[in-house]
């Protein structure tokens, strides 16, 4: 290729461009310093800002186990729990439990060692496990909420008490968005309990960060539309002519004013609104990917469809530029009991999807810039609940990370004997807050925004950045 | 935007946790050495002082080990099995397991025993210490555990924070003084003293203000301003048209008088105090009875209710003396204010529950009536604001002596209280009578139920053990499942039924998500019931199995042509309800006839998720060893359910000497075994008792399950139901008194000092009193009461000097886009300071006081203030030259020298849509919410019960705080979990998206163009000038005309081929138009 083209380069960069243009790039330039700031301006919010200092990771994408998958049973294992399988736990359990458990109860699954790093991963995750040498496994995550609807706007928002912004929104409010024709962070299929709205919400930053949801977890992933993006009446020639007499009559009393930012940026919000849904369908529609891909995420077989559609259009996003995207796994992973049927039908849904995504993401170049992250609200007890369960348990639990500048076919942190407490490397959900937002080129400490008289940040006043996962 | 370089190591204290306090201490004391204790030793238990040999040696060799080793689990942070060994007196003392050490006797100090790693208990668990490392310990403990006294500190005192006259000289904790008007050139122009106030500003920096806006811009800003609706175009007539001086102040006052005045005005409120219907953060659960502060808060506006007893009310509306029981009733709901914010419902940790929610409550008091920030010193003292940690707590013990809650246990739930009224007095007693009566009756019908039950098996006790003896051997006792092996396609002796193919029933089918690529049918309305015809080639008996899933126990009837031959079939749990919990489980062998039969399921409650039903001959049909258990039952004349159980029992005890002397005698070859066994059980030697208590035993086969339901007899089981409807009908058909969100004083008492916020960590115990630095301190809350009365006398005595300016303030903004203050909820230092003080407290003292200009709390008063000003009535535009003066002098137009343009907020612009089209339906009051009181609003299964597309006025649809309405959430309503004093405008695609493509506007457009359609106007032109006067209360230029009527024309052509109704084609053009307009900027911004 010419080194004079201007045709982008790759189709990525192709994505992140069409139909970008007029608009908001321009509607920058015409405000003054004094109306730069995003909490009153009418200029684009999300236009892209520089990383505070040099970026590992461009975007997010971050895979949400609802419910609490257990460590002890997927990337933490312990022979001790194993050999005392029934014996009581050696040690104290917390001040405060979410229910009462019993003796230990060991892993009823065989853990194996996967490719060159070596890193077990029990039998549930087969896929995974393949791609074990590009994961950073953290096995000392804690937090401090044992209940699901404390710990999951913990590990979204940072508080488990108050209603604090999203992380995608923290993100966006930090990076601005790559793509001006979508929305900076998109949610697919969240969970409409435990917090609902507040997990992705944008809190007392400005609406413009707020996460899109796209369908929610009542809705099967094949229906999940964003909200209004279709006219029910209209076909798309007639909406253009409508819009550009509204364009006309707005621009006609603009001009009868003088110049206001106000009204200028409500008038390319329609455009924007008009582009955004041009995109969508063609954003939505799977059937342009090959049969390779979608058996890659298991997509059209059973039991993997659902959370392979929402890991493949994950992806799809990812390529346009969306700065954060969640895919969750729907309220599925809380074994009380029957943890061995359960977590292994969990397991089966998505241990190939997610697999496929970090193929994928690599095979196509975006896994160097994208961090995944993979993880639950908490994670649950080495001790028994009944004669086939786990307790929730936020005190020791593991998470993995991999592409965007993290060490790849690596381990980082540890429990103790049994899986109950972090001991090593503990990282809170504050450090892992810190730590995400250290590879996207942002100091958590300084990224903050002044609300009721004060400066909030996502880690509160909290937070480490965990240097010690970085490559 | 990001963070100032003096902002960067600053600690705020907001949402400070658990985690955060711990975090520090153990940082603190493993990094200083210090320790932190919560007690020192009791001086009369001091142990005699180390010598300084003594203390060397702890210091250097037993201190290091414990911080490190130990202090994580047993340490400030938190005490593991009751246990903390950070001070000499809790070792002695010990924790669950008794004593940690004994003086002088290691081998008897469990400490010693965990370290050794010889006991059950093994520490630290992170591994064993080093050989060295418990000899120390032990030689510690062997000469008597000294503890040196100079670390034993004494309670960690909260750091006192001076506040003297520098912190009381901040502007804002000065009292208000009334300020002399101010001297202007151009008096002419002001017709009030705000405009004095405003203009001198202005002439001291060289500008003007803009000229007076015209009648029909004033009118339109005024409307949407007081009542949030659209003037008609015959309101702006009559304005137009009343020459007659004061034409404004009657415009004024009749939208003051407006009952939609106190709905646009009461959302504002609602606004400041997180008004919600459901609770949000985790457990989203509905409140029901939120509305009717919604309804008090409306009414206190309309009805002009001063300000001060506004306050007092939602503070302490319960506690206020007298009154009638009307302002009773009105009171109780006031104070539903404590109680509206987001909880945490599922908290186990219930201290931190008990002072997150007084948090909440002080965090929404301060910003709401005092403008600061007092819950940052929940941790420590307010880093920037007179206010320390003491004040934090003596507020806290306030509301922490208030009851808030009437349960903690999850899910928790919020005090609620019956508001009165004679009648429902008097109805409550006969309700409570009636229900009484109703749980006596049934508590009779089971006690009779029960008592024959008793009898019978009393009675009947030697057939039920012969019977047993069989029945024990029976398949149907630990029958197995055989429909996987022996059905085979085709085959009518062994056939599978799929159970969503039911001939008759209401059970929901479901092939989409339970039962996904299998059918199954389950719930969705009860009580459910399913039959199926089912055809079997000959006469015989059958078994019958299910296939199904269910995550819990939900047991139903079984019936086999009209007969009940179970009531817990199908009961066990599978593990799950989606189809990988499937699974086969016979049910029982039961005789059919041949040709069709009926099988039929029901419950009263949901029923498992039931794939598929197997009905096949049962071999051993033939065989009298084998005999199914309904078979043996009917030949002893027993009943079928209670042989089942005593069945299972002989299985499981054949060992017994009872059991197998009636297993003996069961099989004798003699005719009379009954009266053999009657003659055996009346023998009265041990052998007889053995036997007779196989009857009547507690424990023993024939003892009744409890509850007794699964065997009772078809006519107790029916006089059970019938007395069970009936006090359902009474529980849910009775009077029940309207109850409300409301407060009761608690357990009064003063709250100690959270050390870093910890519940764990206490310190001293604050007296309950109010804000230090503005005198606060110096009244103490009544020794018997919560203190809230003495609270909101405090905050409404026109000494305290921010309840007015806060005021004030807010209703300015509302008038005038921002406020004087331009961060409403912050009066502190990192508050703005206003940009015209004098203004400020000119309209603070004239709104508490009763002088001259004074409104005497009146908040209708303070808007006719405001409002008849000429500063209210400036146009959004000025001249040229002054536009450029001010572009230097005043950028931000803090100073007002023009109006700003505004864009409606999201519920004057739904309403706005609802009022043009003509489809506003202005029913006062009242709730939209469908959901019951602590039901849940929200989860995956159901999505959102919560409905938008009521023609209601949007103040009244359901703000459900975890699924905020998406149009609500992207107009920018704020999160409705927060205190929100100021509203932020922003411009994002989703709001477009919203007016271009929701069905909700759409409808609205083709509702507007129906009617301009039908209007008597007799021609196009006249029909858009009368849209235009409809959406801008203003008539249309002409060129607009034109433009509009081209726009309709090129429509309607385009559309010809597509639609050939021309009638139809017409109504879709106007739409369009109709859609563009509501669409415009003019529409939304006001001028």
């Amino acid at each position: 290729m010419s080194r004079h083209t201007i045709l982008p380069t790759t189709r990525r960069e192709m994505l992140q461009q069409c139909g970008a243009g007029f608009g908001m790039v321009a509607m920058a330039g015409l405000l003054g310093e004094e109306q730069a700031r995003a909490s009153v301006s009418p200029r684009n919010p999300l236009a892209p800002r520089a990383a505070m200092f040099p970026a590992r990771a461009k975007r997010v994408i971050f895979v949400f186990m609802h419910g609490g998958p257990s460590q002890v049973d997927t990337f933490d294992p312990k022979p001790l729990l194993t050999r005392d399988n029934g014996k009581p736990l050696p040690f104290a359990k917390p001040r405060v439990q979410f229910a009462a458990t019993g003796n230990l109860l060991k892993s009823p699954w065989e853990f194996k060692k996967y490719g060159q790093s070596g890193i077990p991963v029990s039998e549930l995750f087969p896929n995974v496990g393949e791609c074990v040498d590009d994961l950073c496994v953290i096995r000392s995550l804690y937090g401090s909420n044992p209940a699901h609807g404390g710990a999951l706007l913990k590990i979204h928002t940072g508080s488990d008490v108050f209603v604090r912004p999203s992380m995608g929104s923290w993100v966006n409010y930090g990076l601005g968005s790559e793509n001006q024709n979508l929305p900076g962070f998109v949610t697919i299929c969240p969970t409409l309990g435990h917090g609902g709205v507040q997990n992705w919400s944008s809190a007392f930053l400005p609406a413009a960060y707020q996460g899109t949801p796209i369908g929610n977890a009542s809705i099967p992933a094949e229906r999940a539309q964003i909200n209004y993006i279709k006219n029910p009446e209209m076909a798309s020639d007639g909406q253009r002519r409508e819009l550009d007499m509204l364009r006309e009559m707005n621009e006609e009393e603009l001009r009868h004013f003088g110049h206001d930012p106000q009204l200028e940026g409500r008038i390319n919000s329609f455009e924007l609104a008009y582009r955004m849904q041009t995109i969508a369908p063609e954003l939505m529609d799977l059937s342009g990917e090959s049969k390779a891909t979608f058996a890659l995420y298991g997509v059209g077989e059973q039991p993997t469809d659902n959370f392979g559609r929402q890991c493949l259009l994950a992806r799809r996003l990812a390529e346009r530029g969306v700065r954060f995207i969640q895919v969750t796994h729907s309220y599925k992973w809380d074994q009380h009991s029957d943890l061995k049927n359960s977590h292994t039908r969990n397991a089966h849904e998505v241990d190939k999807p997610i697999a496929g995504l970090l193929r994928d993401l690599k095979a196509r170049g975006l896994l160097d810039d994208t961090l995944v992250l993979w993880g639950g609200e908490f994670g649950r007890t080495p001790t028994a609940q009944g004669t086939d369960g786990r307790d929730h348990n936020p005190h020791g639990y593991s998470m993995w990370m991999a592409g965007g500048g993290v060490k790849p076919g690596t381990v980082y942190g540890a429990t103790d004997d049994y899986g109950y407490y972090a001991t090593e490397n503990k990282m809170h959900v504050h450090d892992l807050h810190a730590t995400m937002l250290h590879l996207l080129g942002l100091d958590h400490k300084k990224l903050t925004y002044r609300y009721g008289g004060r400066d909030y940040r996502l880690t509160d006043v909290a937070g480490e950045v965990a240097h010690g996962v970085f490559s | 935007m990001f963070l100032t370089e003096r902002m960067m190591d600053q600690e705020h204290s907001v949402g400070i946790h658990r985690f955060v306090s711990a975090w520090k201490i153990t940082r603190i004391a493993a990094a200083a050495g210090v320790l932190l204790m919560a007690a020192g030793l009791p001086s009369g238990a001091r142990a005699p002082l180390p010598t300084p040999e003594q203390s060397a040696f702890f210091e250097k060799s037993v201190r290091p080990l414990l911080v490190p080793k130990c202090y994580e689990c047993h340490g400030p942070e938190q005490a593991r099995a009751g246990l903390r060994l950070d001070s000499l007196e809790s070792l002695r003392h010990g924790g669950k397991s008794g004593p940690a050490i004994v003086l002088g006797q290691p081998d008897q100090s469990l400490l010693l025993r965990a370290v050794h790693y010889d006991g059950p208990v093994k520490m630290p668990p992170s591994g064993k210490l080093r050989a060295e490392e418990i000899a120390a310990l032990t030689e510690w403990v062997k000469q008597g555990a000294h503890w040196p006294a100079a670390v034993a500190q004494p309670a960690a005192k909260t750091p006192d924070m001076v506040i003297g006259p520098a912190q009381r000289g901040f502007w804002s904790f000065q009292p208000v003084k009334r300020p002399a008007l101010p001297r202007v050139k151009n008096t002419a122009w002001c017709v009030n003293p705000i405009d004095r106030f405003v203009l001198a500003k202005l002439e001291a920096r060289g500008l003007k203000p803009a000229p007076a806006a015209d009648r029909r811009t004033l009118i339109r800003r005024v409307s949407f301003d007081l009542i949030g609706l659209p003037p008609t175009p015959a309101e702006v007539d009559v304005f137009l048209s009343d020459r007659v001086p004061g034409a404004w102040q009657r415009l004024v006052d009749r939208l003051l008088a407006s009952p939609n005045y106190g709905e646009r005005w009461g959302r504002h409120w609602l606004d400041l105090v997180r008004y919600a219907d459901s609770n949000g953060l985790d457990e989203n659960v509905a409140m029901a009875n939120a509305y009717r502060y919604r309804d008090y808060v409306v009414d206190a506006y309309n009805h002009d209710k001063p300000y001060d007893q506004f306050v007092r009310e939602q503070l302490a509306g319960d506690l206020l003396p007298g009154g009638s029981p009307a302002e009773h009733n009105e009171r109780l709901t006031a104070t539903g204010f404590l109680l509206l914010g987001p909880k945490v419902l599922a908290e186990p940790d219930k201290d931190k529950m008990v002072m997150d929610i007084v948090d909440e409550q002080i965090e929404v008091t301060s910003k709401a009536f005092l403008g600061l920030t007092v819950a940052c010193a929940r941790c420590h003292n307010h880093k920037f604001d007179p206010i320390p940690t003491k004040d934090y707590y003596a507020l806290a013990g306030i509301f922490k002596s208030t009851k808030s809650m009437a349960t903690l246990n999850t899910v928790a739930m919020w005090q609620e209280r019956p508001l009165t009224s004679k009648e429902a007095e008097a109805q409550a007693v006969t309700q409570t009578a009636a229900l009484k009566r109703f749980e006596n009756d049934l508590k009779a019908a089971r006690q009779r139920a029960g008592d024959q039950a008793l009898a019978e098996v009393r009675r009947n006790g030697p057939r039920y053990l012969l019977a047993s003896v069989e029945a024990a051997a029976s398949p149907d006792v630990g029958l197995v499942t055989v429909a996987g092996a022996i059905a085979r396609s085709g085959d009518p002796a062994h056939q599978i039924i799929e159970a969503e193919k039911y001939n008759r029933g209401n059970a929901h089918r479901d092939t989409d998500s339970y039962g996904k690529g299998i059918g199954i049918i389950h719930t969705t309305e009860v009580p459910t019931w399913a039959e199926w015809d089912v055809n079997v080639p000959t006469a015989g008996l059958y078994q019958i199995e299910l296939r199904y899933a269910s995550a819990e126990m939900r047991p139903l009837q079984l019936s086999v042509n009209g007969k009940v031959v179970r009531q817990d079939a199908a009961g066990a749990a599978t593990g799950s309800f989606f189809v990988d919990g499937q699974r086969w489980e016979a049910q029982g062998i039961y005789p059919f006839a041949a040709g069709k039969n009926v099988v039929r399921i029901e419950s009263a409650n949901s029923i498992p998720h039931i794939d598929k039903l197997y009905v096949g001959q049962a071999d051993s049909a033939g065989g009298k060893a084998g005999r199914p258990l309904a078979v043996i039952a009917a030949e002893w004349k027993v009943e079928p359910e209670l042989l089942r159980r005593s069945a299972a029992y002989f299985r499981a005890h054949a060992a017994d000497p009872a059991v197998r002397e009636v297993t003996v005698l069961a099989h004798a070859e003699t005719k009379s075994r009954l009266a053999a066994l009657e003659a055996k059980l009346t023998g009265g030697d041990p052998a007889s008792a053995a036997l007779a208590a196989l009857i009547s035993g507690k424990a023993g086969p024939l003892a009744l399950p409890n509850p007794i339901d699964p065997v009772l007899k078809d006519e107790d089981r029916a006089s059970i139901k019938k007395a069970e409807d009936a006090l359902k009908m009474a529980q849910t058909n009775g009077p029940r008194p309207p109850m409300a969100m409301a407060v009761d004083e608690g357990t009064v008492e003063d709250c100690k000092v959270h050390i870093r916020g910890d519940t764990q960590s206490l310190g001293e115990a604050v007296p309950r009193h109010f804000l230090t630095v503005l005198d606060g301190d110096k009244i103490q809350a009544d020794v018997k009461s919560s203190g809230r009365l003495e609270l909101a006398n405090w905050l409404t005595n026109p000494h305290n000097p921010l309840p007015a300016r806060v005021e004030v303030n807010r209703i300015w903004q509302e008038h005038f886009g921002q406020g004087i203050v331009r961060t409403p909820d912050n009066y502190g230092l990192l508050g703005s300071p206003p940009t015209n003080p004098e203004l400020l407290d000119w309209l603070a003292s004239a709104f508490a006081s009763s002088g001259p200009d004074g409104c005497k709390w009146s908040v209708k008063q303070l808007h006719r203030l405001m409002l008849l000003s000429n500063t209210y009535q400036m146009a959004t535009e000025t001249d040229t030259k002054d536009e450029e003066l001010a572009a230097s002098a005043d950028p931000e137009n803090l100073l007002l020298y023009k109006r700003p343009r505004r864009r409606m907020e999201a519920e004057p612009f739904r309403d706005a849509l609802l009022s043009v089209s003509g489809k506003l339906d202005t029913t006062l009051g009242g709730t939209l919410l469908t959901t019951n009181n602590h039901d849940y609003v929200t989860n995956d299964q159901s999505g959102n019960a919560a409905q938008y597309n009521a023609p209601r006025r949007s103040l009244y649809l359901p703000i459900i705080r975890n699924a905020m309405f998406d149009m609500f959430q992207s107009f920018d309503v704020g999160d409705p979990s927060m205190v929100n004093a100021k509203r932020s405008t922003t411009t994002v695609a989703s709001q477009a998206l919203f007016v271009m493509n929701s069905p909700f506007v759409i409808s609205l457009t083709h509702a507007w163009a129906d009617r301009l359609l039908a209007s008597p106007d007799n021609n196009d032109s006249a029909r858009v000038r009368r849209a235009y006067l409809e959406a801008y209360s203003r008539p249309a230029r002409s060129d607009e005309v034109t433009g509009a009527l081209a726009y309709l024309t090129d429509t309607e052509q385009r559309s010809a081929s597509a639609v050939s109704d021309p009638v139809k084609r017409r109504a879709q053009a106007w739409s369009s138009l109709c859609h563009i307009l509501f669409a415009s900027n003019e529409f939304i911004y006001i001028e």
